[in-house]
């Protein structure tokens, strides 16, 4: 089976007062049919600009280099009206905030049918029956009156649900995902979880999840990219990156995620803030930041390499893989809280 | 969980006193023929000098609205509130009173980008807090924000920047050190977390802990986040539609909860291994707004 979405050296620089700043530095990905992969990372590690750059979504003015290709066609190549035509039929995008993406003065049912009734010529009593049956499979429990609804009259947990039928009226083969829940309330985003993966497994749906929670994006996805600084530092499987996370950010993180379990008098943290893109020198991009920083850390970029199952950009991968992050340099992470400022 | 005293007037051991707090937002509703909405609902608690309370919920808990009832920015419709045993249900009369009660309690929110003026350089905006809360002169002042400054890791260089040229965390630190400069008896911190990064959020959970054991000052912190709660709150209170359900000392609550809703926070949040499916008693999937 050929792969469905392939992203080779993406690279990605926006204009910012008058200069091209780097937003993406070089990104890989593969996506299998009905594969989820989740992306993770900080603010600004690139994992929306890249979801943007597969929608063919940029800001004006966006340089863009590498290659992506869906279902064997490639983007860079194809037109706006071509891009226009994949994101209407094949590829569907939820936001974080259904609230900005569904126009407050129209009723949930004209939201939901507009693309059918105007773009695809489905008559419109068809469409407000296929609207009731995509409500009914996002477990909206009385489907007929929250078409005539409007957006604030439901609660963002019901508008997200509203967003993700929107999304499968077009019968998308992937649906890139950013942030969908992260603005809801935890017993809503456990319900709007339950109820994505449930569809995927019904409907056979590709997707790319976005989030900065690792554990969320490891329940919901097959395997998990993780972001940093514009580049994927590691790709492995989502169970993996819970147990044995191999590349030095993705452990710092797990570490540094307040424990529901227990109190920690000191909880680890990561020393310094997550860098921009652009801000990237010589060496690796985390490597200021890195417990396990070596000479060469800082000289020369590491590359991508497979280490044990997953994909690792770390020149140490290889040594920690053997058992490295369990001895005694665990030490220098105490010894350096509170210095640094965030 | 500290009891909540008969009389907590002259309490000046405990440091924040609030009693039987009741708020209900009736006007537009009332209009509509519909009945009030209570958004706190009878909420009591006490919280001892140097502790930390957690207020826990989900949107629409009230959790908020109790963080401005405190800070005097909503009046409650019932109930009383003390800060270190003196009464503060009522508005303030005059500027010294008012003045007072700022210095007693301070406030920290979300989003430090709104929270600071974009146009005040930091060393300018704790200046400021010195001059209305303090007695000192400029040259202790200057002294007083070298020692806030390093007190929540930041220094001179970041001083001297606007909030535009810090990044998140630093311009939440720089929220904190304006708090602390008047020494407050308590800090509300309303969701002071939720929008860092999680290594970040980490850097200030930290901080947040060493303040509380260095200064002594109490917190009243608000958050929909268990996990963080666990963290840096002494007790805790759930609430769900303006009612406590549950409430109790941190550890107790979150390993052995009682209430149901509790639990099912509990078993909202993802950890290794988790099915959201397990997510019991689902809450409102109706198509309307209760």
């Amino acid at each position: 089976m050929s792969p469905l979405l392939e992203v080779e050296h993406l690279r990605v620089q926006l204009p910012v007062g008058g200069e091209l700043r780097s937003v993406i530095r070089d990104v890989d990905l593969t996506l299998e049919p009905g594969e989820v992969l989740a992306m993770v990372g900080e603010s600004g590690s690139g994992k929306s600009m890249t979801a943007r750059a597969i929608m063919g979504l940029l800001p004006p003015g966006a340089e863009v280099g590498g290659r992506i290709a869906f279902d064997g066609a490639d983007l860079s190549a194809a037109s706006s009206r071509q891009l226009r035509e994949l994101r209407l039929r094949r590829i569907g995008m939820i936001f974080q905030d259904p609230r900005a993406a569904i126009n407050p003065v129209h009723r949930i049912g004209d939201f939901l049918t507009e693309v059918l009734v105007r773009e695809l010529g489905v008559p419109r009593s068809d469409a407000m029956k296929r609207a009731e049956g995509v409500l009914q499979e996002v477990r909206i429990r009385d489907p007929e009156h929250c078409l005539h609804q409007y957006p604030h009259e439901l609660s963002g947990g019901m508008l997200q649900r509203v967003m993700i039928a929107a999304v499968l009226l077009s019968e998308p083969d992937l649906i890139l995902a950013d942030e969908p829940t992260t603005a809801l309330d935890v017993t809503t985003q456990a319900e709007v979880i339950a109820l994505l993966s449930d569809l995927r497994r019904a409907r056979e749906l590709a997707m790319v999840f976005i989030t900065h929670d690792l554990e969320l994006a490891a329940a919901i996805s097959d395997r998990i990219a993780v972001m940093y600084a514009g580049s994927v530092v590691e790709t492995v499987a989502a169970a993996e990156a819970l147990t044995r996370p191999l590349h030095p950010y993705t452990e710092a993180l797990l570490e540094s995620r307040p424990d529901i379990a227990v109190r920690l008098d000191v909880i680890p943290q990561i020393s310094g803030r997550p860098i921009a893109a652009y801000e990237v020198d010589a060496g690796c991009p985390f490597h200021p930041r890195c417990r396990y920083a070596e000479e060469q850390c800082s000289l020369t970029p590491p590359k991508t390499a497979l280490v044990g199952t997953g994909l690792v950009m770390c020149h140490r991968a290889q040594e920690r893989l053997g058992g490295l992050h369990i001895s005694g340099e665990q030490n220098s992470l105490a010894d350096g809280l509170g210095a640094q400022a965030g | 969980m500290t009891p909540i005293p008969e009389a907590p007037r002259d309490r000046e051991d405990l440091a924040v006193v609030a009693q039987s707090l009741r708020k209900s937002f009736d006007t537009q509703r009332r209009r509509q023929g519909q009945p009030a909405l209570l958004a706190v609902d009878d909420v009591s608690f006490a919280i001892a000098r140097g502790g930390s309370l957690g207020i826990v919920g989900e949107s629409g808990s009230g959790k908020t609205t109790i963080a401005r009832m405190l800070t005097g920015l909503v009046r409650p419709s019932g109930g009383t509130i003390a800060v270190a045993g003196r009464d503060r249900s009522h508005p303030a009369r005059g500027s010294a009173e008012r003045r007072r009660r700022g210095h007693e309690l301070q406030m920290v929110f979300q989003d430090p980008y709104t929270s600071l003026d974009p146009r005040q350089r930091v060393v300018g905006c704790l200046d400021e807090a010195l001059r209305l809360h303090t007695e000192l002169g400029s040259k202790d002042r200057v002294e007083r924000i070298r020692e806030l400054l390093e007190h929540v890791g930041l220094d001179e260089r970041h001083a001297r920047s606007l909030p535009r040229e810090l990044s998140g965390g630093q311009r939440q630190r720089v929220a904190i050190a304006r708090a602390l400069a008047g020494a407050p008896v308590v800090i509300v911190l309303d969701e002071a977390v939720s929008a860092l990064d999680v290594s970040i959020q980490a850097q200030v959970l930290n901080l947040l802990n060493r303040l509380r054991a260095e200064t002594g000052v109490a917190y009243v912190f608000i958050s929909h986040n268990l996990a963080v709660v666990r963290q840096v709150c002494d007790d805790v209170l759930v609430l769900q539609h303006g009612r406590v359900v549950e409430s109790g000392a941190v550890d107790e609550v979150l390993d052995r909860p009682q209430h149901e809703y509790t639990r099912r926070l509990l078993a909202s949040i993802p950890t290794v291994g988790w099915d959201p499916h397990s997510v019991s008693g689902r809450a409102d999937v109706t198509s309307r707004i209760s």
